[in-house]
């Protein structure tokens, strides 16, 4: 059981991420602190539930979060599909929610050359297409294609 | 890994840093902005927002080509 104080030292410590994550995520700001109250309800309801043996709390409030954050694209239906940079998850679930994750694919990439490195960030942090950095980097797809492909296929083996 | 399950593990990844802000990760996406500035926000993205700056529900028009590994 989880005491007050608990459940203090969770929000203040969550609370900030939850509303940095959703405002990136949520353009409407009333939406935006609708869904972070959603989520803290939903924390506080399943708190008794959590098992700290198997992740930290930071990690199982970002998992509430994303969902909250899916479930509005899809109820609300703001788009067609939910985007592409939060839909995504499959087979590295596991590992995604590792600690030292973030800080591996931050070693990795900092491995790689500047340009490598700048599509990998604009495609996968960014959401931009192929074609849309093509144009931004004054470069052509297809070699932007290339650079990609070289560029995942050194992180695959970095990360591996 | 396939690449496609390595493509997803990575929008995730990047999604986690949204959450987490390593600051390790941090800095070398600031340092990307920097060179592409905040004009970053996809064409794709901006069909979606509103001269308000909110979020319509206006259908994209799908370019399975455009992106594949």
């Amino acid at each position: 059981m989880i005491t007050a104080e608990g459940r203090e030292a969770i929000y203040l410590e969550c609370e900030p991420k939850v509303r940095r994550y959703i405002a990136a995520r949520v353009a409407n700001p009333q939406d935006a602190e609708d869904l972070t109250s959603e989520v803290f309800l939903k924390v506080y309801r399943q708190l008794d539930c959590f098992d700290e043996s198997r992740a930290a709390v930071s990690t199982w409030v970002y998992a509430i979060t994303r969902n909250a954050v899916i479930d509005y694209y899809r109820t609300r239906r703001i788009q067609s599909e939910v985007p592409e940079t939060l839909a995504a998850g499959g087979d590295m679930e596991e590992a995604i929610f590792r600690a030292d994750t973030l800080e591996a694919l931050a070693v990795a990439l900092e491995a790689l050359d500047e340009r490598r490195r700048d599509i990998i960030i604009l495609r996968y942090y960014r959401g931009l297409t192929l074609r849309e950095i093509a144009r931004r980097m004054n470069l052509s797809y297809a070699y932007i294609k290339t650079l990609q492909n070289s560029a995942l296929a050194e992180l695959k083996r970095r990360l591996s | 890994m396939e690449k496609e399950a390595f493509s997803s593990a990575l929008f995730s990844l990047f999604d986690r840093q949204r959450f987490e802000g390593n600051n390790h990760l941090a800095a070398l996406i600031r340092e990307t902005e920097s060179r592409y500035g905040d004009h970053a926000l996809s064409d794709d993205a901006l069909l979606f927002v509103s001269a308000a700056g909110e979020a319509t529900s206006r259908r994209k028009s799908a370019q399975p080509e455009d992106d594949g590994l």
